[in-house]
């Protein structure tokens, strides 16, 4: 676990980059980026750039919460299907109250409140939370057609509403913003609050935390109500970029995200993880998707490369480590 | 408390085998499938029909073969998450051989080789590099995806050569009741129950699924059978796919999505553990009918398919929190 | 359980001196990276004799059992079964030439049946290579016959006691012949009646001509059954002799090479006011519990397994739920029944398991020290890593905590460090009633000797400590008073003063 307690404060940042556990990701980063920037013209542009960071946004707010979630050894299926059901929610209630301000409360309630229903299977009926959240997948995709038979248009028209995906806030796109602000926020709270230091520990050795007198089962709580929010944040993005409520978004989501995740240095058997592993892994990931596009290579390897990448990065990770993961 | 010395005089033979291969927990499962019969038959006149009845087990078929793939890696101590996108994969080959040979055995063998092929680099990666399963077929099942994809340019791929027996595969009828792909799938899975429960080589999956280390110092080959799990399971996930695509007499490049979660929460459900070691294929192959029967009990009584997903689910919470209340009890 | 009184055909070796050695050890080398394990040791076992292996943790004696069991393979020397040299290059290959060891942790399949565990090397099977069920039932049936044990060959091993589950072990030893049968620890979670049932098995075995080889550190023990003592310390040979010719302070003395005066600091102390009082403590497993423990006080628990110790522990600490019964800590209810209002209260539990229960492994030193004080690092809701470190540092200094540094994993660090930091972790926080779940456990003696002078200082302190062990030394030398536990009830209230070994125990198996 890293512990920047002990770390030698006036030690150099590259060293202790190169020498981390981030080292392998930012090298990979910085091949690509290299790499791409010499084999296709149009790669290394500010609007690219700016593409890039706009379509990592979503995944990485979803990513943060899931980063809090595997640190604490439970993990959220259906982040997905509960994207979809937010963005119809939120794109309903502002067609109905002619406020986003209302429509976006709306979608991140719902999110939190999948995020709760999903704490108390795993937390209270002592459901193991893969099979849970599995669960929950299932009922939030059939949920949503009993909710809405199509998907719900926008009816309200409401100027500022597409902004929110495609505006601008001093020269970032805002869901560019939303992002991180939730990163940083995330990366925060983790490595300098006690509730961060609890996160870890709750995954590393549930039960000698609460012989230390604290509650894993707040903490896990949290993380999962956290984990509904920031999807019902992102579905409020959503739903500006579609220009509508769509039942069928976001089916792979859990996979892309736990992909990026893992990817990013957070271990399956909870007590490890970073934020920042988790932003480098996604802007890996959609570089590569970026990379595809630009060199026009057959999109449809922008399924295939993640999944050969988590494997080769895993497998590496792993011989480092000396032992099995998990 | 002492075995009976001689059992043949205090038991039958069948209550003795059913003992042996059924437990507390499959019983259960029974009675709760029986339940969920007889409380559909009251509801609807269609449900208990032969016809219907049948054409469950024949659309079960397809997610029976994957899940008892996933129960055996599963108990094994393993998991494979990249059965759904295989049951899209293989019907390529076997589509294709098809249309351009006009021959159905060279293209099952295509598409038996392709799966093979996969489920050994899942097991490689697994067994032998020791990569976390969970992360090995997570990759897979993206990379797999993608693949077919590529292929197929997102287009389904039609089966041109109308091959009679092909058809039959997955749409036939024997004594024009029984649907092919249920007798192939409930011949296959009692194969496999057998393999678990009475062979050497089923017992040591047990042992290495539920105690590796043991089982290593006893002499078992553990990253061998870890191996063969993943081709098993795969091998399954093959035949589900060469039925699936009879039945859609096609190649399609988008099937078996979602399948990996259907067939754990199904297996999960029919008492496999999910940390290895513990549960049985019959329990499983239960956990299917349930579900299936549960989902289409729900449309006969004109419930919307969307509430389907949605008793699905609670139901499924509703077994394993109770199952993980008596665990706690024990 | 029946002693095979009727069994007439076994020749009773009633002198195995003059017989060949069934197992011999020559000049047995063995490192590890960065440590010298076992260096040139010999010894021999001969059909029929039963050899007590003794020396501390770390002496080797774990090593050198890894090695004959097939798990490591020595770095030199030589091991002879009946004078014919042995090259093991697995586990499965010490078994075929006979060498059965029994582990701590027993290598039986707990899913399985205890039947089917018999013939896990290689399942009986029948026609068309199935497996034969009912055969390798009734062989399995045949053997516990044979060997006297009532055991079901239809259970499941994880449903059986650990007596029981030693018995299927052996059992397995004798179904294939073994020559040398090695045991590693085999009484510490056994009732005394186990006990005595596990040496008449021992017995049964000498009777048929095994070789036993008996790793114990409980000298009583030692002086019933063994018939010769080979002790080892730091990885080499130091004596082999006669039990009869020894006597317990020469064990002692060649186990750890010096005179052992005191292992028991006891300190005159000030005994303060009533810190925990419990009345009635009911639980699953208890039934109507009541004590009280003061300021200053030391008050040992004793118990059997499975007699309840660790239950009224995590109950008092409110880990565990609790049906009927008053806590009180320095005067307040344990209410909510939580662990997180009995830190507030002042009282916290150091768990008998450090790696499930305790231990962070993967985490630093420091952050497994300040688990349970983290409030004391933190201004505004932000940690100060600076003040953890400092703090850390103290305490590692203040009990001679051997590491490398403190962000170092504390997977690394030996037993005893590891619980002089989980022990650090509570006294960084500051309680006013400490529980000590088996502190001692696994830990060797000079540690333990360490970690007894804590306690002491901790009630010098004033601290209201409660200490459970199994271990009699250990609860005679520490404890101002004693409790005593039977299954789940309260039979035995002692002081210093009128405590006796035979007492206690007597109270403990009623």
């Amino acid at each position: 676990m890293r512990d920047m307690a002990d770390d030698d404060r006036s030690g150099a940042l590259l060293r202790r980059a190169f020498n981390s556990e981030y080292g392998f990701l930012v090298v990979v980063l910085t091949l690509l980026v290299v790499g791409l920037s010499l084999a296709a013209t149009n790669f290394l542009t500010p609007s690219n750039a700016v593409a890039i960071l706009h379509q990592s946004s979503l995944v990485l707010i979803v990513a943060v919460g899931m980063t809090f979630l595997l640190i604490t050894a439970e993990v959220d299926i259906s982040v997905g299907a509960n994207l979809a059901f937010a963005s119809c929610v939120v794109m309903d209630v502002i067609n109905q109250t002619n406020s986003v301000a209302l429509g976006a409360m709306a979608g991140i309630a719902f999110g939190a409140g999948v995020g709760l229903i999903n704490a108390f299977v795993t937390l209270v009926l002592k459901v193991n939370s893969l099979i849970g959240t599995i669960a929950m997948m299932m009922a939030l995709q059939g949920g949503v057609y009993l909710y809405t038979r199509e998907a719900v248009q926008n009816h309200h028209q409401i100027e500022i509403f597409p902004k929110i995906a495609t505006g601008f806030l001093l020269g970032i796109p805002v869901p560019v913003v939303f992002a991180a602000v939730v990163a940083l926020a995330g990366w925060f709270y983790l490595a300098r609050t006690r509730g961060g230091r609890l996160v870890f520990a709750s995954g590393a050795n549930e039960a000698a935390v609460r012989l230390s007198g604290y509650s894993p089962a707040r903490v896990k709580f949290g993380a999962f109500v956290m984990t509904g929010a920031l999807v019902g944040l992102a579905s409020v993005v959503l739903a500006s970029l579609l220009n509508a409520g769509q039942p069928t978004a976001g089916t792979g989501l859990e996979l892309t995200v736990i992909a990026a995740v893992l990817l990013g240095g957070t271990s399956l058997m909870g007590g490890r993880g970073t934020i920042l592993g988790t932003v480098l892994a996604v802007l890996i990931l959609k570089i590569i998707d970026n990379g595809i596009i630009m060199l026009r290579w057959n999109q449809d390897l922008q399924i295939i490369v993640p999944g050969l990448v988590l494997i080769l990065a895993l497998y590496m990770d792993q011989k480092k480590r000396g032992h099995a993961h998990g | 408390m002492p075995q009976s010395a001689n059992p043949a005089l205090s038991q039958s033979m069948l209550s003795r085998t059913v003992r042996k291969v059924a437990g507390q927990s499959e019983i259960a499962l029974f009675a709760s499938l029986v339940l969920i019969v007889i409380v559909f038959s009251s509801l609807s006149e269609y449900f208990l029909t032969t016809r219907n009845l049948t054409n469950v087990l024949g659309q079960a078929s397809i997610i029976l073969l994957i899940a008892t793939g996933v129960a055996v890696a599963l108990i094994g101590g393993e998991v494979d998450i990249s059965v759904g996108s295989l049951v899209a994969a293989v019907a390529l080959p076997l589509v294709e051989i098809m249309n351009a040979t006009g021959s159905m055995s060279l293209g099952i063998l295509g598409a038996l080789v392709l799966g093979l092929i996969i489920g050994a680099i899942n097991g490689y990666l697994s067994a032998y590099l020791r990569i976390n399963s969970l992360i090995v077929t997570l990759g897979m099942l993206f990379l797999i995806r993608g693949g077919v994809y590529l292929w197929t340019n997102k287009r389904a791929q039609a089966d041109t050569a109308y091959l009679e027996s092909f058809f039959e595969l997955g749409n036939g009828k024997a004594f024009g009741v029984m649907p092919i792909p249920a007798i192939i799938a409930g011949v296959i899975v009692l194969f496999v129950i057998v393999v678990m429960h009475k062979t050497r080589f089923g017992r040591r999956i047990y042992a290495a699924g539920g105690s590796a280390e043991v089982a290593r110092m006893v002499g078992y080959d553990v990253r061998r059978i870890k191996f063969f799990c993943f081709l098993i399971s795969s091998t399954l996930a093959t035949i589900a796919g060469i039925l699936l695509a009879s039945r859609l007499g096609a190649a399609v490049h988008t099937s078996g999505q979602g399948y990996e979660f259907q067939a754990i929460a199904a297996v999960v459900l029919g008492g496999v553990s999910l940390a290895g070691g513990r549960g049985n294929i019959l329990g499983a192959a239960l956990g299917v009918l349930i579900l299936a029967y549960l989902s289409n009990g729900l449309g006969m009584i004109n419930a919307p398919t969307e509430w389907q997903l949605v008793i699905t689910g609670i139901v499924i919470v509703a077994a394993v929190s109770l199952d993980s209340y008596k665990k706690s009890k024990e | 359980m029946h002693m095979g009184e009727a069994d007439t055909a076994t020749v009773r070796i009633a002198d195995f001196h003059d017989l060949a050695p069934a197992l011999t050890v020559t000049g047995l080398s063995k490192s590890f990276p960065g440590v010298k394990a076992l260096d040139t040791v010999s010894l021999s076992v001969r059909p029929g004799e039963i050899l007590a292996l003794l020396g501390e943790n770390g002496a080797g004696k774990s090593t050198l059992i890894k090695i004959l069991a097939g798990i490591h393979s020595a770095d030199s020397g030589q091991i002879e079964i009946d004078g014919v040299p042995q090259n093991f290059t697995s586990p499965a290959d010490a078994l075929d030439a006979g060498i059965k060891v029994v582990f701590q942790e027993i290598a039986l399949i707990p899913e399985f049946s205890v039947a089917e565990n018999m013939f896990l090397e290689d399942h009986l099977v029948g026609k068309a290579n199935l497996v034969n069920w009912r055969e390798i039932h009734r062989r399995a049936q045949e053997i516990f016959d044979r060997a006297g044990f009532a055991l079901n060959p239809g259970a499941k091993v994880k449903d059986l006691s650990v007596s029981e589950q030693q018995l299927v072990e052996i059992s397995r030893a004798m179904a294939r012949d073994a020559k040398i049968v090695i045991m590693d620890e085999p009484t510490s979670s056994l009732t005394p009646a186990e006990v005595k049932h596990l040496f008449g098995v021992i017995d049964r075995l000498r009777d048929l001509g095994i070789a036993i080889v008996y790793v114990s550190h409980k000298l009583e023990e030692i002086f019933e059954i063994a018939d010769t003592c080979v002790v080892l310390r730091d990885g080499r040979w130091v004596s082999t002799r006669p039990t009869s010719e020894h006597t317990p302070a020469s064990l002692v003395k060649d186990m750890v090479g010096r005179e052992i005066t005191s292992l028991f600091p006891h300190t005159d102390r000030k005994v303060g006011r009533e810190i925990v009082q419990v009345e009635g403590l009911c639980t699953k497993r208890l039934d109507g519990i009541s004590f009280h423990v003061r300021a200053g006080e030391v008050v040992g628990f004793f118990g059997l397994m499975g007699a309840g110790r660790t239950e009224v522990a995590k109950a008092i600490v409110g880990f565990d739920p609790i049906t009927k019964g008053r806590i009180r800590i320095d005067g307040e209810d344990l209410k909510p029944h939580s662990t997180v209002r009995s830190k507030a209260l002042g009282i916290g539990l150091l768990s008998e398991d450090r790696k499930t229960e305790g231990l962070m492994l993967d985490g630093s030193v420091t952050r497994n020290m300040t688990l349970a004080a983290l409030e004391q690092f933190t201004r505004n809701g932000l940690m100060d890593h600076r003040a953890e470190t400092r703090q850390a540092q103290g305490f590692v200094d203040r009990f001679a905590i051997k590491l490398a540094k403190l962000g170092q994993p504390i997977r690394n660090l030996s037993g005893g460090n590891q619980q002089k930091v989980l022990l650090s972790r509570w006294l960084m926080f500051g309680l006013k009633a400490v529980v000590l779940d088996e502190p001692t456990r696994g830990i060797d003696v000079g540690a333990k000797a360490e970690i007894f002078a804590l306690i002491d200082e901790l009630a010098a302190q004033g601290l209201a400590v409660i200490l459970l062990t199994s271990e009699m030394p250990e609860l005679l030398g520490l404890s101002d008073r004693v409790y005593v536990l039977s299954e789940g009830r309260m039979t035995g209230e002692f002081t210093r003063e009128t405590a006796t070994q035979e007492e206690i125990l007597d109270a403990a198996i009623r």
